[in-house]
């Protein structure tokens, strides 16, 4: 039986939940009242930092306490001041409709992308929004404005999925568009080619931007959990399609999806993106800590 | 055929998944069909093998060394069925029967304790149902006792007796015939006939006697031309004669044996393609029943080769001809064609019949005892006494042949013959009939069913009487009697009415010529003949070529008879008893104990009782010709059921059986575990 905390997260719970904007809170409350009770976790979104002057830097950025204190200079940081800029990308392709569960991983990805846009706009960074399936169906551009979380949400609460997936198309396409540096939030379950994903995923690293994956996979997707001979038929194209005895090929097609995931964490490592999979059964506060992390 | 049935029916039974990740499934199903697809195949073959093997467990599988003699595992069931059939016995001079029933032994002597067996012979002799025993020894003291019968093989009846004993029991079954494989038995098996059949129990047939062709003769028949069989006379017996292949030009004596000595002996070849006749003469010394047999002797052939028959002859028959009207020209008397009817060539010494003639005017003092039969020819007057004595005459049994003509006045005859105490004629006559010159009536129609016209079924001495025309006749109305013959215009010509033990015949035309052209014409001399000899008390002498053995022997007498015994004595001096019982107006009675060939005596209670004294039992010709049923006819009989061929020799080698049902089982089990366990590798 899952604890109070843990029903926080479980994305089956959330799912029940009709508000977007319930959810998302709900998750980032929890989140950041799990934080606060354990700061050896190390982070609040209010701390500033200092850094010693330098030539150029605004006079009235100097921290004259500090400077009382320990007769240095001292130039006084602020979060807002980063001014970071967010683009959420989420897969909003047929495949993503799929759940062995309660939850589909469109599900969890919206509560996902909305909870990482309530985070985002609390912390008060700019989010935009863009979803896609084989083409860019929607794009809201990053704003930080508190009630920018609304027409969000709107955004968010309209989206349904249809089409094709065309990842890495579509994330050349994106990175063509974006003109100033800031951080990439992919939400997708990456069913496209591992290497054309990596070669858009890269197209952003080269234009600076920090990139942050959430592989979003149902469980039975990595296990092939079924039994007896299945005629097992594309969600997105109803022409693909096999017979097979899933208990046959069951140790292969988790090689094969193993090194797909091991093809794309590894190909991200190696250009510093941040890789996270996550299941559709996996509570939500873990994936948001991922974001945490790496916004530490 | 059925696990691929259920192979591709598993693969048939899918359901439908819509699911994201198709690609991935796609590749990995390319990767493993390679193996998939060998494991597939091993399945596929593994539970072929467990379908074959529980075939095999439900087809009680056995394996033997040798005949299988000896039984391992289960109680074992046998049924043993040895043919006793004649061709046993007449091949090799009786080496089949002897090596069959050898054979059976050493069958019987191989069982174990707590098995059971039967002896059932194809031929069975009285009434003992077979039956499955305990003990063998028992069951050896059945086979002792077994003997060879002149009948066919029933293997039809004996493998339905065989079936329905060994339905009744559980465990291992056996069934065994031991046979000669003679064709004639085999060719009659008749799967269907058999009925409730188990094709899972292995018939092992031992054959039994050399596998070389033997000579095989056949008598098939034989036949008498002779009209009359009565002591004295010049006797003719007709022997048609056959062969089997190898039979055919071999030279053979023929004998005739008549009451024990040998009286005749022809030479001749066999045929294989045509019968070959043999023609004996032969007389006999003395009236009664007599028997004998015909018999065949060459190099090879049996001595049991013989066809039985039987005799019957009577007394010569006296018969007084009393002319009414004699004349002076021979020819033109009433008599002449009467006598020289009934012994045409006059000789007083060979003639069955033995005519003596008189005048009317002798009438008052002759006395009719002495005679069989009396013929009036025309005889107007009757006096009363002779009319008395006459009455009294027909009563005892005696024969009248009354013939009218020119002398004849219907009111006085009637007077004499019809309106008194005695009335002999079947009817009243009526008025005399002139047949118009412009008219043609000729004789009509006979009634063939009658003893006195069977003769008449031959066509062209039928077409001699009705060639014969009438020009004048006595009209007469039959009361009680039956008509036997009438014109052509359906007028009465001769009426037959029985009185007392007696009969009497009327011919409403004359005798001779006067009225009539029939003592011209062929047909006259067997009619007097017959009519006369029947008119005497039946049949002139019959010689009987007997009845087939295994059929009835049936029996047909007068009703008083009903209740009455007979006592039949077989060629093995065996007696039995046969009632008459009264049915549709007869007493009659049957024996089906004829089981062995030669010549059986039957016993009447009294005198009284006409029936012949003996009858001969004959085997079925083709028992005789040896030949063997072929293996291919022979598995066409069995069908489906399972059979094997195997030569006596083979059971002296003993050998084991020993049932696979326990093996199989395990077998079957280790396959299916098998099965299981590749079908597990193949999901991991």
């Amino acid at each position: 039986m899952a604890t109070p905390e843990q029903s926080y997260f479980d994305p089956a719970v959330l799912a029940r939940l009709s508000n977007l904007h319930l959810k998302a809170r709900w998750v980032v409350e929890g989140v950041m009242a799990g934080l606060h009770r354990s700061r050896a976790k190390g982070f609040s979104v209010e701390f500033e930092q200092h850094r010693e002057y330098a030539p150029g830097d605004e006079i009235r950025r100097i921290d004259w306490k500090a400077l009382g204190k320990f007769d240095r200079y001292f130039i006084k940081e602020f979060e807002d001041e980063s001014n970071l800029k967010t683009h959420l990308l989420l897969d909003v392709s047929g495949s993503m409709d799929y759940a062995s569960g309660e939850v589909t991983k469109f599900q969890y990805s919206c509560i996902l992308v909305a909870s990482l846009a309530y985070l985002i706009l609390r912390q008060q960074d700019a989010a935009g929004l863009i979803t896609f399936s084989d083409r860019i169906d929607s794009q809201l551009p990053p704003k930080a404005t508190r009630g920018y979380m609304v027409e969000l949400l709107q955004q968010l609460e309209g989206e349904t999925t249809r089409g094709e997936t065309a990842v890495g198309r579509i994330l050349r396409e994106v990175a063509g568009g974006i003109r100033r540096r800031g951080l990439v939030v992919l939400v997708s379950d990456l069913l496209d080619d591992a290497e054309s994903v990596l070669q858009g995923l890269r197209l952003f690293r080269y234009k600076g931007n920090d990139v942050l994956v959430f592989h979003v996979m149902d469980e039975a997707e990595r296990t092939l959990p079924f039994s007896g001979n299945t005629r097992f038929e594309d969600i997105e194209d109803s022409r693909l399609r096999v017979t097979a005895d899933p208990k046959a090929i069951q140790a292969e097609y988790r090689r094969v999806v193993e090194n797909h995931i091991d093809t794309l964490r590894s190909g991200c490592h190696e250009y510093a993106i941040d890789y996270q999979l996550v299941s559709t059964a996996t509570p939500l506060d873990q994936a948001l800590v991922s974001y945490l992390s790496w916004r530490k | 055929m059925i696990p691929l049935v259920i192979h591709l029916l598993n693969r048939r039974q899918q359901r439908r998944l819509r699911f994201p990740a198709v690609r991935f499934v796609l590749i990995s199903q390319r990767r493993v069909a390679r193996t998939y697809n060998l494991r597939n195949w091993l399945l596929l073959a593994v539970r072929t093998l467990a379908v074959i093997f529980l075939a095999l467990l439900m087809a009680h599988p056995l394996w033997e060394t040798g005949a299988g003699l000896s039984a391992r595992g289960a109680p074992l069931s046998t049924a043993i069925i040895v043919d006793n059939s004649l061709s046993m016995q007449v091949r090799e001079e009786g080496a089949p029967f002897r090596e069959a029933k050898q054979a059976a032994g050493r069958i019987l002597t191989a069982l174990g304790d707590g098995d059971r067996a039967a002896v059932i012979p194809t031929n069975p002799v009285g009434r003992r149902e077979p039956r499955l025993k305990d003990a063998r020894e028992t069951v050896l003291k059945d086979l002792d006792p077994l003997v060879v019968t002149a009948g066919t093989a029933d293997f039809t009846a004996a493998l339905r007796t065989a079936y329905g004993l060994l339905r009744e029991t559980g465990g291992q079954k056996a069934l065994w015939v031991v046979t000669d494989l003679g064709l004639s038995g085999w060719d009659r098996l008749s799967l269907p006939a058999v009925g409730e059949y188990d094709p899972t129990v292995p018939v092992k047939i031992i054959t039994v006697g050399s596998s070389e062709a033997v000579p095989g003769a056949t008598i098939d028949a034989l036949a008498s031309p002779a009209l009359n069989i009565a002591p004295g006379l010049d006797i003719g017996l007709v022997t048609s004669l056959g062969a089997s292949v190898a039979g055919a030009g071999l030279p053979v004596a023929a004998r005739l044996h008549i009451d024990g000595k040998v009286r005749d002996e022809k030479q001749v070849t066999l045929s294989g393609d045509a019968e070959s006749t043999v023609d004996f003469q032969f007389k006999l010394d003395r009236p009664g029943s007599h028997s004998g047999y015909v018999s065949l002797h060459g190099e090879g052939l049996s001595e049991h080769l013989r066809h039985y028959f039987t005799l019957h002859t009577r007394e010569r028959l006296n018969v007084l001809l009393v002319d009414g009207d004699p004349q002076r020209a021979l020819v033109a008397s009433e008599t002449f064609f009467l006598s020289r009817a009934l012994n045409p060539a006059g000789d007083v010494a060979n003639s069955v019949l033995l005519p003596e003639v008189i005048l009317s005017g002798a009438l008052g003092k002759v006395n009719p005892e002495g005679y069989q039969a009396l013929v009036l020819a025309n005889v107007a007057t009757l006096p009363p006494p002779f009319v008395a004595r006459l009455a009294a005459f027909v009563e005892g049994g005696g024969g009248l042949l009354l013939s009218l003509g020119d002398q004849i006045v219907a009111e006085d005859h009637n007077r004499a013959l019809w309106n008194n105490a005695w009335p002999l004629l079947p009817g009243p006559l009526g008025e005399r009939r002139r047949v118009p010159l412009d008219r043609n009536v000729t004789v009509g129609e006979a009634d063939l069913s009658h003893p006195a016209l069977e003769a008449f079924g031959d066509r062209r001495l039928l077409d001699s009487l009705r060639s014969a025309k009438v020009s004048s006749y006595f009209q007469v109305a039959p009361v009680g009697g039956r008509t036997l013959m009438r014109l052509s215009n359906g007028d009465p010509l001769l009426v037959e009415k029985e009185v007392g033990k007696g009969r009497v015949l009327l011919w409403t035309s004359t005798a001779d010529s006067a009225w009539n052209n029939l003592p011209l014409k062929t047909g006259y001399v067997p009619l007097v003949q017959s009519l006369v000899t029947h008119m005497a008390g039946g049949s002139s002498g019959s010689i009987d070529t007997g009845i087939v053995a295994g059929t009835e022997k049936r029996w047909s007498t007068d009703t008083a008879h009903a209740g009455k015994r007979l006592r039949v004595v077989d060629p093995r001096r065996t007696e039995r008893e046969v009632t008459l019982v009264a049915a549709d107006g007869k007493a009659s009675g049957s024996f089906d104990g004829n089981h062995f060939a030669g010549v059986y005596r039957v016993v009447p209670p009294g005198a009284d009782l006409d029936i012949p004294s003996l009858y001969a039992v004959n085997p079925p010709p083709l028992e005789t010709r040896l030949e063997r049923m072929d293996a291919q006819e022979l598995a066409r009989k069995f069908g489906p059921v399972e059979h094997e061929v195997l030569s006596a020799g083979a059971l002296s080698d003993g050998g084991i059986r020993t049932d696979l049902a326990l093996a199989l089982v395990v077998v079957l089990i280790l396959t299916l575990l098998f099965e299981g366990w590749l079908g597990q590798r193949n999901y991991e």
